[in-house]
Protein backbone atom coordinates (compact mmCIF):
# COMPACT_ATOMS: atom_id res chain seq x y z
CA UNK A 1 0.00 0.00 0.00
CA UNK A 2 1.08 3.35 -0.95
CA UNK A 3 2.17 5.40 2.15
CA UNK A 4 1.10 8.91 1.97
CA UNK A 5 2.33 10.67 4.96
CA UNK A 6 0.97 14.29 3.39
CA UNK A 7 -2.66 13.58 3.98
CA UNK A 8 -2.86 13.45 8.11
CA UNK A 9 -1.56 16.79 8.44
CA UNK A 10 -3.74 17.97 6.08
CA UNK A 11 -6.74 16.61 7.45
CA UNK A 12 -5.43 18.52 10.67
CA UNK A 13 -5.12 21.73 9.01
CA UNK A 14 -8.42 21.45 7.59
CA UNK A 15 -10.20 20.97 10.24
CA UNK A 16 -8.11 23.58 12.08
CA UNK A 17 -10.16 25.41 9.80
CA UNK A 18 -7.37 26.28 6.91
CA UNK A 19 -8.35 27.08 3.93
CA UNK A 20 -5.07 26.02 2.02
CA UNK A 21 -4.95 22.97 4.05
CA UNK A 22 -8.63 21.88 2.96
CA UNK A 23 -7.61 22.59 -1.04
CA UNK A 24 -4.50 19.98 -0.80
CA UNK A 25 -6.45 17.56 0.87
CA UNK A 26 -9.34 18.17 -1.89
CA UNK A 27 -6.13 17.07 -4.46
CA UNK A 28 -4.89 14.46 -2.26
CA UNK A 29 -8.19 12.96 -2.11
CA UNK A 30 -8.61 13.80 -5.37
CA UNK A 31 -5.41 12.09 -6.78
CA UNK A 32 -6.01 8.99 -4.62
CA UNK A 33 -9.88 8.69 -6.26
CA UNK A 34 -8.20 8.77 -9.52
CA UNK A 35 -5.28 6.25 -8.77
CA UNK A 36 -7.83 3.64 -7.39
CA UNK A 37 -9.97 4.03 -10.31
CA UNK A 38 -7.03 3.36 -12.38
CA UNK A 39 -5.81 0.47 -10.87
CA UNK A 40 -9.48 -1.15 -10.69
CA UNK A 41 -9.39 -0.60 -14.39
CA UNK A 42 -6.01 -2.14 -14.66
CA UNK A 43 -6.69 -5.33 -12.48
CA UNK A 44 -10.21 -6.35 -13.68
CA UNK A 45 -10.56 -4.43 -16.71
CA UNK A 46 -14.33 -3.10 -15.44
CA UNK A 47 -16.13 0.43 -14.69
CA UNK A 48 -16.92 0.64 -11.13
CA UNK A 49 -19.79 2.84 -9.52
CA UNK A 50 -18.98 6.19 -8.22
CA UNK A 51 -20.08 4.65 -4.70
CA UNK A 52 -17.98 1.73 -4.49
CA UNK A 53 -15.04 4.24 -5.95
CA UNK A 54 -15.87 6.27 -3.05
CA UNK A 55 -16.14 3.38 0.01
CA UNK A 56 -12.81 1.62 -1.81
CA UNK A 57 -10.76 5.36 -1.09
CA UNK A 58 -11.86 5.27 2.73
CA UNK A 59 -10.66 1.79 3.40
CA UNK A 60 -7.67 2.35 1.16
CA UNK A 61 -6.95 5.10 3.54
CA UNK A 62 -8.02 4.38 6.76
CA UNK A 63 -6.27 0.69 6.38
CA UNK A 64 -2.69 3.36 6.44
CA UNK A 65 -1.69 3.54 10.19
CA UNK A 66 -0.70 7.02 9.19
CA UNK A 67 -4.37 8.54 8.57
CA UNK A 68 -6.77 8.81 11.02
CA UNK A 69 -9.98 10.48 9.65
CA UNK A 70 -11.81 12.38 13.44
CA UNK A 71 -14.79 11.00 11.99
CA UNK A 72 -16.73 9.14 8.77
CA UNK A 73 -18.84 12.13 8.70
CA UNK A 74 -16.01 14.38 7.95
CA UNK A 75 -13.96 11.91 5.81
CA UNK A 76 -17.31 11.60 3.53
CA UNK A 77 -17.49 15.64 3.43
CA UNK A 78 -13.86 15.89 2.27
CA UNK A 79 -13.55 12.84 -0.54
CA UNK A 80 -17.47 13.40 -1.58
CA UNK A 81 -16.27 17.05 -2.63
CA UNK A 82 -13.45 15.41 -4.35
CA UNK A 83 -15.21 12.80 -6.00
CA UNK A 84 -17.15 15.50 -7.47
CA UNK A 85 -14.33 16.71 -9.48
CA UNK A 86 -13.78 12.87 -10.45
CA UNK A 87 -17.14 12.71 -11.73
CA UNK A 88 -17.06 15.76 -13.78
CA UNK A 89 -13.68 14.71 -15.26
CA UNK A 90 -15.04 11.14 -16.52
CA UNK A 91 -18.48 12.48 -17.87
CA UNK A 92 -16.14 15.09 -19.92
CA UNK A 93 -14.04 12.07 -21.01
CA UNK A 94 -16.48 10.42 -21.66
CA UNK A 95 -18.08 13.35 -24.06
CA UNK A 96 -14.52 13.38 -25.67
CA UNK A 97 -14.22 10.03 -26.73
CA UNK A 98 -10.85 9.59 -25.27
CA UNK A 99 -10.96 6.20 -23.71
CA UNK A 100 -9.27 3.75 -22.59
CA UNK A 101 -6.20 5.82 -20.71
CA UNK A 102 -8.38 6.58 -17.92
CA UNK A 103 -11.12 5.17 -16.59
CA UNK A 104 -15.17 4.89 -17.07
CA UNK A 105 -17.86 4.61 -13.96
CA UNK A 106 -20.22 0.98 -14.40
CA UNK A 107 -23.22 3.56 -15.61
CA UNK A 108 -21.81 5.33 -18.23
CA UNK A 109 -19.76 2.47 -19.49
CA UNK A 110 -21.86 0.74 -22.22
CA UNK A 111 -21.46 2.46 -25.92
CA UNK A 112 -24.90 2.98 -26.40
CA UNK A 113 -25.87 5.41 -23.01
CA UNK A 114 -25.28 9.00 -22.57
CA UNK A 115 -25.04 11.05 -19.48
CA UNK A 116 -28.07 13.23 -19.13
CA UNK A 117 -25.83 15.48 -18.13
CA UNK A 118 -22.86 17.27 -19.91
CA UNK A 119 -19.80 18.15 -18.61
CA UNK A 120 -20.46 21.92 -18.53
CA UNK A 121 -23.74 21.02 -17.09
CA UNK A 122 -22.17 19.74 -14.26
CA UNK A 123 -20.02 22.73 -13.64
CA UNK A 124 -22.30 24.76 -13.32
CA UNK A 125 -23.57 22.74 -10.79
CA UNK A 126 -20.71 22.79 -8.93
CA UNK A 127 -19.87 26.16 -9.31
CA UNK A 128 -23.40 27.23 -7.41
CA UNK A 129 -22.03 24.20 -4.61
CA UNK A 130 -19.21 26.09 -3.88
CA UNK A 131 -21.19 29.42 -3.95
CA UNK A 132 -23.81 26.98 -1.48
CA UNK A 133 -20.89 25.96 0.53
CA UNK A 134 -19.93 29.06 1.69
CA UNK A 135 -23.50 29.72 3.42
CA UNK A 136 -24.39 26.78 4.43
CA UNK A 137 -21.83 23.78 3.96
CA UNK A 138 -23.72 20.93 4.98
CA UNK A 139 -26.50 21.26 2.25
CA UNK A 140 -23.38 21.34 -0.53
CA UNK A 141 -21.91 18.54 0.82
CA UNK A 142 -25.38 16.92 1.03
CA UNK A 143 -25.23 17.18 -2.83
CA UNK A 144 -22.06 15.91 -3.40
CA UNK A 145 -22.94 12.40 -1.35
CA UNK A 146 -26.39 12.44 -3.06
CA UNK A 147 -25.69 13.91 -6.05
CA UNK A 148 -22.62 13.16 -7.32
CA UNK A 149 -21.61 10.24 -5.30
CA UNK A 150 -24.75 8.40 -5.68
CA UNK A 151 -25.38 7.78 -1.76
CA UNK A 152 -29.31 7.49 -0.58
CA UNK A 153 -30.87 10.31 2.09
CA UNK A 154 -30.73 6.71 3.93
CA UNK A 155 -26.89 6.47 4.08
CA UNK A 156 -26.07 9.56 4.40
CA UNK A 157 -28.59 9.95 7.58
CA UNK A 158 -26.47 7.17 8.98
CA UNK A 159 -23.55 8.79 8.48
CA UNK A 160 -24.61 11.94 9.86
CA UNK A 161 -26.61 10.75 12.45
CA UNK A 162 -29.44 12.26 11.36
CA UNK A 163 -33.29 11.45 10.81
CA UNK A 164 -33.97 10.49 6.81
CA UNK A 165 -36.39 12.98 7.44
CA UNK A 166 -33.66 15.59 8.10
CA UNK A 167 -31.93 14.99 5.23
CA UNK A 168 -34.89 14.82 2.93
CA UNK A 169 -35.78 18.87 4.28
CA UNK A 170 -31.78 19.87 3.68
CA UNK A 171 -32.01 18.54 0.39
CA UNK A 172 -35.11 19.91 -0.96
CA UNK A 173 -33.61 23.10 0.56
CA UNK A 174 -30.04 22.27 -1.74
CA UNK A 175 -32.61 22.00 -4.89
CA UNK A 176 -34.33 25.22 -4.45
CA UNK A 177 -30.77 26.91 -3.83
CA UNK A 178 -28.99 25.24 -6.98
CA UNK A 179 -32.46 25.83 -9.46
CA UNK A 180 -32.44 29.41 -8.27
CA UNK A 181 -28.77 29.49 -8.77
CA UNK A 182 -28.84 27.95 -11.83
CA UNK A 183 -31.58 29.78 -13.29
CA UNK A 184 -29.75 33.01 -13.77
CA UNK B 1 -47.12 28.08 -11.68
CA UNK B 2 -44.12 29.90 -12.86
CA UNK B 3 -41.52 30.20 -9.78
CA UNK B 4 -39.94 33.37 -9.30
CA UNK B 5 -36.60 33.62 -7.05
CA UNK B 6 -35.48 36.70 -4.76
CA UNK B 7 -33.40 38.32 -7.50
CA UNK B 8 -30.18 37.11 -5.99
CA UNK B 9 -30.65 33.88 -4.11
CA UNK B 10 -27.17 33.68 -3.72
CA UNK B 11 -27.24 36.49 -0.73
CA UNK B 12 -25.75 34.77 1.66
CA UNK B 13 -27.49 36.81 4.30
CA UNK B 14 -30.98 36.79 2.69
CA UNK B 15 -30.58 32.79 2.10
CA UNK B 16 -29.89 31.83 5.90
CA UNK B 17 -33.18 33.40 6.71
CA UNK B 18 -35.26 31.32 3.87
CA UNK B 19 -33.18 28.15 5.37
CA UNK B 20 -34.39 28.77 8.93
CA UNK B 21 -38.16 29.41 7.46
CA UNK B 22 -38.01 26.74 5.25
CA UNK B 23 -36.62 24.35 8.02
CA UNK B 24 -40.26 25.49 9.63
CA UNK B 25 -42.36 25.63 6.58
CA UNK B 26 -41.23 22.23 4.89
CA UNK B 27 -42.36 20.15 7.78
CA UNK B 28 -46.18 21.38 7.99
CA UNK B 29 -49.12 20.30 5.33
CA UNK B 30 -50.19 22.77 2.66
CA UNK B 31 -53.15 24.14 5.15
CA UNK B 32 -51.02 24.68 8.21
CA UNK B 33 -47.80 26.28 5.46
CA UNK B 34 -50.47 28.66 4.18
CA UNK B 35 -51.81 30.13 7.41
CA UNK B 36 -47.60 30.35 8.54
CA UNK B 37 -46.89 32.08 5.42
CA UNK B 38 -50.82 34.27 5.84
CA UNK B 39 -49.55 35.17 9.56
CA UNK B 40 -45.80 36.14 8.33
CA UNK B 41 -47.30 38.15 5.51
CA UNK B 42 -48.64 40.93 8.03
CA UNK B 43 -45.62 41.58 9.50
CA UNK B 44 -43.29 40.97 7.13
CA UNK B 45 -44.54 40.90 3.42
CA UNK B 46 -41.15 41.07 1.56
CA UNK B 47 -40.22 37.20 3.06
CA UNK B 48 -43.51 35.77 2.86
CA UNK B 49 -43.28 36.48 -1.06
CA UNK B 50 -39.88 35.01 -1.12
CA UNK B 51 -41.12 32.38 0.79
CA UNK B 52 -43.96 31.77 -1.25
CA UNK B 53 -41.08 31.70 -4.44
CA UNK B 54 -38.85 29.26 -2.68
CA UNK B 55 -41.77 27.07 -2.48
CA UNK B 56 -42.95 27.27 -5.79
CA UNK B 57 -39.91 26.24 -6.43
CA UNK B 58 -39.72 23.25 -4.78
CA UNK B 59 -42.51 22.13 -6.45
CA UNK B 60 -41.13 22.40 -9.93
CA UNK B 61 -38.01 20.99 -8.93
CA UNK B 62 -39.68 18.03 -7.09
CA UNK B 63 -41.95 16.94 -9.88
CA UNK B 64 -39.13 17.63 -12.48
CA UNK B 65 -36.96 15.13 -10.67
CA UNK B 66 -34.42 17.97 -10.03
CA UNK B 67 -31.15 16.22 -9.56
CA UNK B 68 -32.78 13.15 -8.28
CA UNK B 69 -30.89 10.90 -10.65
CA UNK B 70 -27.34 11.99 -10.06
CA UNK B 71 -24.61 12.83 -12.08
CA UNK B 72 -24.15 10.01 -13.64
CA UNK B 73 -27.90 9.03 -14.11
CA UNK B 74 -29.58 8.85 -17.52
CA UNK B 75 -26.52 6.12 -18.12
CA UNK B 76 -27.96 3.01 -17.02
CA UNK B 77 -27.42 1.01 -20.33
CA UNK B 78 -30.63 -0.84 -21.32
CA UNK B 79 -30.57 -4.50 -21.46
CA UNK B 80 -33.89 -4.79 -22.98
CA UNK B 81 -34.35 -7.69 -24.60
CA UNK B 82 -31.38 -9.10 -23.35
CA UNK B 83 -30.68 -12.60 -22.22
CA UNK B 84 -30.16 -13.17 -18.21
CA UNK B 85 -29.91 -16.75 -17.13
CA UNK B 86 -33.29 -17.94 -17.95
CA UNK B 87 -34.85 -14.06 -18.29
CA UNK B 88 -35.73 -11.74 -20.83
CA UNK B 89 -35.16 -8.29 -19.64
CA UNK B 90 -38.34 -6.64 -19.85
CA UNK B 91 -37.60 -2.67 -18.79
CA UNK B 92 -35.94 -1.19 -15.85
CA UNK B 93 -38.07 -1.16 -12.29
CA UNK B 94 -35.46 1.35 -10.71
CA UNK B 95 -31.75 1.60 -9.71
CA UNK B 96 -29.63 2.58 -7.00
CA UNK B 97 -25.98 2.50 -6.22
CA UNK B 98 -25.76 -0.86 -6.09
CA UNK B 99 -27.39 -2.06 -9.18
CA UNK B 100 -30.68 -2.20 -10.81
CA UNK B 101 -33.74 -4.34 -10.57
CA UNK B 102 -35.04 -5.17 -13.95
CA UNK B 103 -38.73 -6.46 -15.05
CA UNK B 104 -38.55 -9.67 -16.54
CA UNK B 105 -40.05 -12.58 -18.23
CA UNK B 106 -38.83 -15.83 -16.73
CA UNK B 107 -39.17 -19.55 -18.27
CA UNK B 108 -39.22 -22.04 -15.49
CA UNK B 109 -40.39 -25.21 -15.83
CA UNK B 110 -43.82 -24.97 -14.83
CA UNK B 111 -44.37 -21.78 -18.14
CA UNK B 112 -43.69 -18.36 -18.65
CA UNK B 113 -43.84 -15.38 -15.75
CA UNK B 114 -43.13 -12.16 -14.91
CA UNK B 115 -40.39 -11.32 -12.74
CA UNK B 116 -38.19 -8.93 -10.82
CA UNK B 117 -34.80 -9.38 -11.63
CA UNK B 118 -32.33 -7.81 -9.06
CA UNK B 119 -28.37 -7.38 -10.92
CA UNK B 120 -26.02 -6.02 -8.86
CA UNK B 121 -22.91 -3.84 -9.95
CA UNK B 122 -19.58 -5.19 -10.92
CA UNK B 123 -17.66 -4.68 -7.68
CA UNK B 124 -13.94 -5.06 -7.20
CA UNK B 125 -14.67 -7.11 -4.15
CA UNK B 126 -16.98 -9.66 -5.09
CA UNK B 127 -15.61 -12.29 -7.01
CA UNK B 128 -18.43 -13.89 -8.73
CA UNK B 129 -18.71 -17.71 -7.24
CA UNK B 130 -21.30 -19.08 -9.85
CA UNK B 131 -21.28 -22.25 -7.60
CA UNK B 132 -21.79 -20.67 -4.78
CA UNK B 133 -24.99 -18.78 -5.51
CA UNK B 134 -26.50 -20.66 -7.73
CA UNK B 135 -26.23 -23.52 -4.76
CA UNK B 136 -27.19 -20.44 -2.62
CA UNK B 137 -30.21 -19.19 -4.59
CA UNK B 138 -31.72 -23.19 -4.87
CA UNK B 139 -31.62 -23.64 -1.31
CA UNK B 140 -33.42 -20.14 -0.75
CA UNK B 141 -35.95 -21.15 -3.49
CA UNK B 142 -37.14 -23.81 -1.40
CA UNK B 143 -38.26 -21.24 1.75
CA UNK B 144 -42.14 -21.34 1.00
CA UNK B 145 -44.12 -18.49 3.52
CA UNK B 146 -47.01 -16.62 2.38
CA UNK B 147 -44.90 -13.65 4.00
CA UNK B 148 -41.97 -14.15 2.18
CA UNK B 149 -41.58 -13.18 -1.75
CA UNK B 150 -40.25 -16.23 -3.15
CA UNK B 151 -36.73 -16.72 -5.03
CA UNK B 152 -36.84 -18.33 -8.03
CA UNK B 153 -33.29 -18.58 -9.26
CA UNK B 154 -30.32 -16.86 -9.16
CA UNK B 155 -26.28 -16.78 -10.80
CA UNK B 156 -23.93 -14.75 -11.68
CA UNK B 157 -24.44 -13.01 -15.65
CA UNK B 158 -21.59 -10.73 -17.15
CA UNK B 159 -19.56 -10.64 -13.99
CA UNK B 160 -22.69 -9.36 -12.15
CA UNK B 161 -24.27 -11.57 -9.17
CA UNK B 162 -28.49 -11.68 -9.62
CA UNK B 163 -31.13 -13.36 -8.21
CA UNK B 164 -35.00 -13.78 -9.55
CA UNK B 165 -37.71 -13.48 -7.38
CA UNK B 166 -41.20 -13.21 -8.14
CA UNK B 167 -42.61 -10.01 -9.17
CA UNK B 168 -44.96 -7.57 -6.89
CA UNK B 169 -45.64 -4.14 -6.01
CA UNK B 170 -46.21 -2.59 -2.74
CA UNK B 171 -45.08 -0.12 -0.41
CA UNK B 172 -42.11 -0.34 2.27
CA UNK B 173 -44.18 -1.41 5.75
CA UNK B 174 -43.87 2.16 7.42
CA UNK B 175 -45.62 4.19 4.70
CA UNK B 176 -48.05 1.90 4.23
CA UNK B 177 -48.23 2.45 8.10
CA UNK B 178 -48.25 6.47 8.13
CA UNK B 179 -50.59 6.41 4.80
CA UNK B 180 -53.33 4.90 7.07
CA UNK B 181 -52.83 6.34 10.19
CA UNK B 182 -52.48 2.43 12.03
CA UNK B 183 -52.71 2.50 15.41
CA UNK B 184 -49.78 1.51 17.37
CA UNK B 185 -51.74 -2.21 18.19
CA UNK B 186 -52.55 -2.34 14.16
CA UNK B 187 -48.91 -1.92 13.62
CA UNK B 188 -47.40 -4.79 15.85
CA UNK B 189 -50.76 -6.96 14.51
CA UNK B 190 -48.54 -5.78 10.92
CA UNK B 191 -45.61 -6.47 12.25
CA UNK B 192 -46.07 -9.87 13.87
CA UNK B 193 -46.51 -11.26 9.66
CA UNK B 194 -42.98 -10.21 9.46
CA UNK B 195 -41.76 -11.88 12.67
CA UNK B 196 -43.65 -15.08 11.58
CA UNK B 197 -41.47 -14.67 8.24
CA UNK B 198 -38.06 -14.03 10.00
CA UNK B 199 -38.91 -17.19 12.72
CA UNK B 200 -40.07 -19.78 9.71
CA UNK B 201 -36.78 -18.48 8.22
CA UNK B 202 -34.41 -19.31 11.14
CA UNK B 203 -36.18 -22.80 11.76
CA UNK B 204 -34.93 -23.23 8.16
CA UNK B 205 -31.41 -21.90 8.89
CA UNK B 206 -31.54 -19.05 6.99
CA UNK B 207 -30.84 -15.58 8.59
CA UNK B 208 -32.21 -12.19 6.75
CA UNK B 209 -29.00 -9.96 7.77
CA UNK B 210 -30.50 -7.14 6.40
CA UNK B 211 -33.75 -6.66 7.61
CA UNK B 212 -35.33 -2.91 6.90
CA UNK B 213 -38.60 -1.13 5.58
CA UNK B 214 -37.45 -1.12 1.91
CA UNK B 215 -37.10 -4.71 2.45
CA UNK B 216 -40.49 -5.20 3.93
CA UNK B 217 -43.63 -4.65 1.63
CA UNK B 218 -47.11 -4.80 1.92
CA UNK B 219 -49.06 -5.62 -1.05
CA UNK B 220 -52.55 -3.82 -2.26
CA UNK B 221 -54.13 -6.67 -0.02
CA UNK B 222 -52.57 -5.71 3.17
CA UNK B 223 -50.41 -8.59 3.06
CA UNK B 224 -46.63 -8.49 4.60
CA UNK B 225 -43.91 -9.80 2.38
CA UNK B 226 -40.28 -9.92 3.10
CA UNK B 227 -37.80 -9.26 0.78
CA UNK B 228 -34.15 -10.18 -0.18
CA UNK B 229 -34.16 -13.41 2.93
CA UNK B 230 -30.65 -14.48 2.98
CA UNK B 231 -28.96 -12.59 0.43
CA UNK B 232 -26.60 -11.08 2.39
CA UNK B 233 -24.97 -14.21 3.72
CA UNK B 234 -25.02 -15.89 0.18
CA UNK B 235 -23.35 -12.62 -1.83
CA UNK B 236 -21.01 -12.69 1.76
CA UNK B 237 -18.88 -15.37 0.84
CA UNK B 238 -17.91 -13.97 -3.01
CA UNK B 239 -15.62 -11.82 -1.19
CA UNK B 240 -11.78 -13.19 -0.59
CA UNK B 241 -10.83 -13.19 3.33
CA UNK B 242 -9.24 -9.69 3.45
CA UNK B 243 -12.31 -8.09 1.67
CA UNK B 244 -14.56 -9.56 4.42
CA UNK B 245 -12.80 -7.83 6.72
CA UNK B 246 -12.25 -5.01 4.57
CA UNK B 247 -16.11 -4.65 3.99
CA UNK B 248 -17.05 -4.92 7.48
CA UNK B 249 -14.83 -1.51 8.25
CA UNK B 250 -16.50 -0.61 4.79
CA UNK B 251 -20.21 -1.16 6.74
CA UNK B 252 -19.35 1.60 9.16
CA UNK B 253 -19.82 4.21 6.60
CA UNK B 254 -22.26 2.38 4.50
CA UNK B 255 -24.14 0.90 7.21
CA UNK B 256 -27.57 -0.33 6.49
CA UNK B 257 -29.22 1.07 9.38
CA UNK B 258 -30.75 -1.90 11.28
CA UNK B 259 -28.07 -3.85 10.85
CA UNK B 260 -26.90 -5.49 14.32
CA UNK B 261 -23.65 -4.15 15.86
CA UNK B 262 -21.38 -7.28 15.57
CA UNK B 263 -22.28 -7.02 11.89
CA UNK B 264 -20.00 -4.14 11.53
CA UNK B 265 -17.36 -5.85 13.82
CA UNK B 266 -16.87 -8.93 11.46
CA UNK B 267 -19.19 -11.00 14.03
CA UNK B 268 -20.70 -14.34 12.64
CA UNK B 269 -24.20 -13.63 11.32
CA UNK B 270 -26.31 -15.17 13.80
CA UNK B 271 -30.40 -15.11 14.21
CA UNK B 272 -29.31 -12.45 16.74
CA UNK B 273 -28.80 -9.98 14.61
CA UNK B 274 -32.18 -10.40 12.75
CA UNK B 275 -33.48 -10.32 16.65
CA UNK B 276 -31.99 -7.01 16.82
CA UNK B 277 -33.05 -5.56 13.58
CA UNK B 278 -36.52 -6.55 13.85
CA UNK B 279 -36.19 -4.25 16.97
CA UNK B 280 -34.65 -1.35 16.04
CA UNK B 281 -37.42 -1.54 12.76
CA UNK B 282 -40.14 -1.82 15.42
CA UNK B 283 -38.96 1.01 17.32
CA UNK B 284 -39.16 2.95 13.84
CA UNK B 285 -42.54 1.79 13.26
CA UNK B 286 -43.85 2.44 16.40
CA UNK B 287 -42.05 5.99 17.30
CA UNK B 288 -41.34 7.23 13.67
CA UNK B 289 -38.06 7.86 14.09
CA UNK B 290 -35.11 5.48 13.61
CA UNK B 291 -32.92 5.01 16.82
CA UNK B 292 -30.23 5.87 14.85
CA UNK B 293 -27.69 6.43 17.96
CA UNK B 294 -27.85 2.35 18.06
CA UNK B 295 -25.68 1.09 15.34
CA UNK B 296 -23.28 4.01 14.67
CA UNK B 297 -22.05 5.02 18.38
CA UNK B 298 -19.64 2.35 18.45
CA UNK B 299 -19.93 1.29 21.88
CA UNK B 300 -22.65 3.35 23.05
CA UNK B 301 -26.05 1.45 23.57
CA UNK B 302 -29.23 2.15 22.11
CA UNK B 303 -31.31 4.83 22.61
CA UNK B 304 -33.94 3.60 25.45
CA UNK B 305 -37.07 3.68 23.42
CA UNK B 306 -39.44 5.37 26.98
CA UNK B 307 -36.73 8.38 26.32
CA UNK B 308 -37.27 8.72 22.93
CA UNK B 309 -40.92 8.51 23.61
CA UNK B 310 -40.77 11.96 25.31
CA UNK B 311 -39.41 13.52 22.04
CA UNK B 312 -42.48 12.62 20.06
CA UNK B 313 -43.71 15.07 17.73
CA UNK B 314 -47.79 15.68 17.06
CA UNK B 315 -47.20 15.00 13.85
CA UNK B 316 -46.03 11.20 14.86
CA UNK B 317 -48.63 10.72 16.96
CA UNK B 318 -51.70 11.91 14.24
CA UNK B 319 -50.05 9.42 12.34
CA UNK B 320 -50.80 6.58 14.55
CA UNK B 321 -54.62 8.15 15.70
CA UNK B 322 -53.22 9.56 19.06
CA UNK B 323 -51.79 12.26 20.95
CA UNK B 324 -48.26 12.26 21.81
CA UNK B 325 -48.95 11.82 25.40
CA UNK B 326 -51.02 9.03 24.79
CA UNK B 327 -48.42 7.29 22.58
CA UNK B 328 -45.67 7.96 25.18
CA UNK B 329 -48.11 6.39 27.55
CA UNK B 330 -48.70 3.35 25.20
CA UNK B 331 -44.81 2.53 24.69
CA UNK B 332 -44.17 3.01 28.55
CA UNK B 333 -43.96 0.15 30.82
CA UNK B 334 -43.93 -2.65 28.07
CA UNK B 335 -43.28 -2.43 25.09
CA UNK B 336 -40.20 0.12 25.18
CA UNK B 337 -38.46 -2.32 27.30
CA UNK B 338 -39.37 -5.25 24.92
CA UNK B 339 -37.64 -3.17 21.95
CA UNK B 340 -34.77 -2.08 24.27
CA UNK B 341 -33.93 -6.19 24.86
CA UNK B 342 -34.47 -6.75 21.10
CA UNK B 343 -32.23 -4.17 19.94
CA UNK B 344 -29.31 -4.82 22.65
CA UNK B 345 -25.88 -3.62 21.43
CA UNK B 346 -24.92 -7.21 23.19
CA UNK B 347 -25.51 -10.16 20.82
CA UNK B 348 -26.30 -12.07 24.90
CA UNK B 349 -28.02 -9.55 25.98
CA UNK B 350 -31.19 -9.89 23.31
CA UNK B 351 -34.05 -12.19 23.37
CA UNK B 352 -32.15 -15.61 22.12
CA UNK B 353 -34.45 -15.99 19.41
CA UNK B 354 -37.37 -14.30 17.31
CA UNK B 355 -39.38 -16.55 19.37
CA UNK B 356 -38.97 -15.62 22.40
CA UNK B 357 -39.17 -12.14 21.05
CA UNK B 358 -42.99 -12.84 19.63
CA UNK B 359 -44.45 -14.08 22.68
CA UNK B 360 -43.48 -10.51 24.17
CA UNK B 361 -44.43 -8.87 21.77
CA UNK B 362 -47.85 -10.19 20.72
CA UNK B 363 -50.42 -9.01 23.55
CA UNK B 364 -49.78 -6.18 22.06
CA UNK B 365 -50.85 -6.75 18.60
CA UNK B 366 -54.52 -5.40 18.03
CA UNK B 367 -56.40 -2.04 16.78
CA UNK B 368 -58.79 -2.57 14.19
CA UNK B 369 -58.66 -5.32 12.28
CA UNK B 370 -56.50 -5.02 8.79
CA UNK B 371 -59.55 -6.76 7.03
CA UNK B 372 -61.64 -3.38 7.23
CA UNK B 373 -58.97 -1.38 4.98
CA UNK B 374 -59.12 -3.77 2.43
CA UNK B 375 -60.88 -2.13 -0.83
CA UNK B 376 -60.27 0.75 0.13
CA UNK B 377 -56.45 0.83 0.17
CA UNK B 378 -55.96 1.66 -3.55
CA UNK B 379 -58.21 4.69 -2.87
CA UNK B 380 -56.65 5.56 0.70
CA UNK B 381 -53.23 5.34 -1.13
CA UNK B 382 -53.83 7.26 -4.22
CA UNK B 383 -55.68 10.28 -1.55
CA UNK B 384 -52.76 10.11 0.95
CA UNK B 385 -49.72 9.48 -1.37
CA UNK B 386 -50.09 11.92 -4.29
CA UNK B 387 -46.98 11.38 -5.90
CA UNK B 388 -47.37 7.97 -6.16
CA UNK B 389 -50.60 7.84 -8.42
CA UNK B 390 -49.22 6.42 -11.66
CA UNK B 391 -46.73 3.96 -10.40
CA UNK B 392 -47.34 2.69 -7.40
CA UNK B 393 -43.63 2.17 -6.15
CA UNK B 394 -42.63 -1.24 -7.32
CA UNK B 395 -40.43 -3.63 -4.97
CA UNK B 396 -37.30 -3.18 -5.24
CA UNK B 397 -34.55 -3.86 -3.17
CA UNK B 398 -31.56 -1.83 -3.89
CA UNK B 399 -32.47 1.43 -2.09
CA UNK B 400 -34.83 2.13 -4.78
CA UNK B 401 -34.57 5.60 -6.75
CA UNK B 402 -37.80 6.57 -8.11
CA UNK B 403 -36.61 5.71 -11.99
CA UNK B 404 -36.19 9.21 -13.60
CA UNK B 405 -37.80 10.81 -16.68
CA UNK B 406 -34.31 10.23 -18.15
CA UNK B 407 -34.52 6.34 -17.80
CA UNK B 408 -37.91 5.62 -18.38
CA UNK B 409 -36.85 7.16 -21.76
CA UNK B 410 -33.07 5.76 -22.24
CA UNK B 411 -35.43 2.16 -21.63
CA UNK B 412 -37.83 3.44 -24.27
CA UNK B 413 -40.53 3.80 -21.95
Amino acid sequence: MVSDPIIQPLIDAANGGSCTARQRLFEALYGELHRLARRQLAQIRAPMSATTLLHETYLNLSARSDVVFPDRARFMAYAARAMRGVVIDCVRQHYAQKRGGNFEFTSIDAADSVPSWTGNELSDISDALDALATVEPELAELVDLKFFCGLSVDEIAGIRRMSSRTVHRDWEKARIYLYGAMKE
Amino acid sequence: MQAKLPSDPMNPTRWRRLSRWLDTLLELGAAERERHLARLAHRAPALADELRSALAAQRQVSQAHFLEGGALCGAVPSLRGRKVGRCTVERLIGSGPNGEVWLARYSGSTGTRRVALKLWNRTSSAVCDVQRLTTGALKLSRLRHPNIVPLLDGGVWSNRPYVVMEYMTGFPIDTWCDARSLSIGARIALFMEVVDAVEYAHAKAVVHGNLKPANIMVTADGCVKVMDLGIVRMLEPMRSQTCAVLSDAARLVFAPTYAAPEQFQGGALTPGADVYALGTLLYALLVGAHPICGPFAAGSAPRKASKAALQISQDIAASRGCTPQQLAHELRGGLDRIIAKASKYRLHERYGNVEAFAKRLRPYAGGAPLEDHRGITGWLLRRLLPRDTTSQRVLTVLEPVRPTVQKDFADGQ
